[in-house]
């Protein structure tokens, strides 16, 4: 797999999230991508018992690109790279560990191709409400993000808009040269979950 | 000689003939198709249909009986006369059993016919020969020399050209693995790997894959031939065998296998640097794939001067 930048896409006041998608869509069949399925990324939490102080996470996520994978984070980002049986052992756990209610965040969406890259964007839902949209690149070709990140940057403003500029990547700050993996891009979706989790709850108390 | 000459003209004879006996046959079918038109004989009484009919049937009899005759005429001619020594062949009395002596003339027609034919071809040939190096401009003599030195080229002088480039080149990093034929699997930076195939030290092919594709098959053996499933490799493999074809210099081979990884090379930042006229990183989805042959300086395929 190449490099990926998760990111993302803005839902303004006067749109809903589905209008949202369709202006990505809109402008992603007008430069020629392919659709090309659908995917789906997932992440479940699980907190420690309230007797274990202080309180530990471990997410637990899919991606669909990997189906029969499961990613289980901690808190301080170690990743445990597993097959899907690994949820039976964490029901197992369940002295320890309990899953966090209403805790289920996910994005689904639409896989577009167009040359080698891979776009996808997503609807992120948590529970059952539509929270934001998520957009992922993917340039498959090049493995090392220092090489391609202006080029990615490029390719993500000619179609997100040329005053659209994603976030520096954090790998980009935080790790030597090393070798994208897949593992990197569910970090990014983790990322970028707990911050709509963060705004969610903070929303919550505002109403 | 003689009977030879007389043969001849009894045979030119009997051609005539034969045009005649044709011309006649086909005029009585036309009149047998289209009728004939009521016209007066000499005697004033009109000419009937039988009368026409009968007139040209004459007509067919007599050229057909000439021809007849002339045929009986034409004499057996022994070919032994014609072809020199071999003529004693024919001296057997027993021809039917061994016809040796027919089976040697038809082979001689043929391989005259065949000289012929290749003569021909070998005419056309030269005027439609493809000329893109300037090893094939000079005469064909000098280059039938020149061709054979190619190949013989020892492992010893790879492996030495091998380690000068790779001390040359910073980025790139040669391995061989395979030996003969000579092939070399070459990294560049860590953008992308190329497999040449070499026949002395001339590039027979060339193919580029991303830095993390296979070389192997699943059965352990070398692949050659499945061509990267990124089209940015593909794209590039395309101008690196117009690129191989561009330093081909038969009469230079070190050279030539120096200035293509001198361009290849150029390939190490191939993500992160702009086209040099648009100032662009991507154009149709890909990044600068196309280097100057002279410069080596990025540009898209279609922004290249």
């Amino acid at each position: 797999m190449g490099v990926t930048c998760v990111t993302q896409w803005p839902v303004t006041e006067n749109r809903t999230v589905p209008q949202a998608v369709e202006v990505l869509t809109k402008r992603l069949d007008a430069l020629g991508a392919s659709k090309s399925g659908n995917f789906g990324v997932d992440c479940e939490t699980y907190q420690s018992v309230p007797t274990n102080v202080p309180l530990k996470y471990i997410h637990v996520m899919h991606n669909k690109e990997q189906p029969y994978t499961c990613y289980a984070v901690t808190d301080n980002r170690t990743c445990l790279v597993c097959e899907n049986s690994f949820e039976a052992i964490m029901h197992r756990l369940n002295g320890f560990y309990v899953p966090k209610k209403t805790a289920r965040i996910e994005s689904k969406g639409t896989r577009y191709e167009m040359g080698d890259f891979i776009i996808k964007i997503g609807i992120v839902s948590l529970g059952p409400h539509a929270r934001g949209v998520l957009v992922e690149v993917e340039y498959t070709p090049c493995v090392i993000i220092q090489d391609c990140w202006p080029l990615m940057v490029e390719f993500m403003q000619g179609f997100m808009g040329a005053q659209y500029t994603p976030n520096t990547h954090p790998m980009l700050a935080n790790k030597q040269e090393v070798p994208f993996n897949a593992e990197d891009t569910v970090f990014q979706y983790l990322e970028q979950f707990e911050n709509f989790v963060k705004r969610g709850s903070s929303t919550a108390t505002v109403r | 000689m003689a009977t030879a000459l007389e043969n001849a003209n009894l045979l030119s004879r009997a051609i005539l003939t034969t045009q005649k006996l044709r011309i006649s046959v086909s005029k009585t079918f036309n009149h047998m198709k289209d009728g004939i038109k009521v016209s007066q004989d000499e005697h004033g009484a009109p000419k009937s249909f039988a009368s026409q009919l009968q007139e040209d049937l004459f007509l067919i009899n007599e050229s057909f009986i000439e021809l007849e005759k002339l045929t009986m005429a034409v004499r057996r001619q022994r070919e032994a006369e014609t072809i020199g020594n071999t003529g004693a062949l024919s001296m057997d009395p027993v021809t039917d059993k061994t016809p040796l002596y027919p089976k040697a003339l038809e082979t001689y027609k043929w391989a005259t016919r065949l000289r012929e034919h290749s003569a021909h071809s070998q005419a056309f040939l030269n005027n439609s020969s493809i000329k893109r190096s300037s090893g094939s401009g000079g005469s064909p003599a000098k280059r039938r020399k020149t061709a054979p030195t190619n190949l013989n080229i020892s492992t010893q002088a790879v492996d030495n050209l091998v380690m000068n480039v790779n001390r040359q080149f910073h980025d790139v990093k040669i391995t061989k693995i395979q030996l003969n034929p000579t092939v070399l699997q070459v990294y560049v930076s860590r953008t992308l790997q190329a497999i040449i195939v070499l026949r002395g030290l001339l590039i027979e092919r060339v193919l580029i894959r991303a830095h993390h594709e296979n070389t192997l098959n699943d059965d352990g053996t070398l692949d050659l031939w499945t061509a990267s499933k990124y089209e940015v490799f593909q794209k590039i493999t395309e101008h690196a065998t117009a690129a191989s074809l561009r330093y081909y210099l038969p009469t230079m081979q070190d050279l030539s296998f120096r200035s293509f990884m001198h361009w290849l090379n150029s390939f190490s930042k191939l993500f992160s640097t702009p086209c040099r006229l648009c100032g662009k990183y991507i154009k149709d989805n890909l990044p600068p794939t196309w280097r100057c042959f002279r410069t080596v300086e990025p540009y898209h395929e279609c922004c290249r001067p």
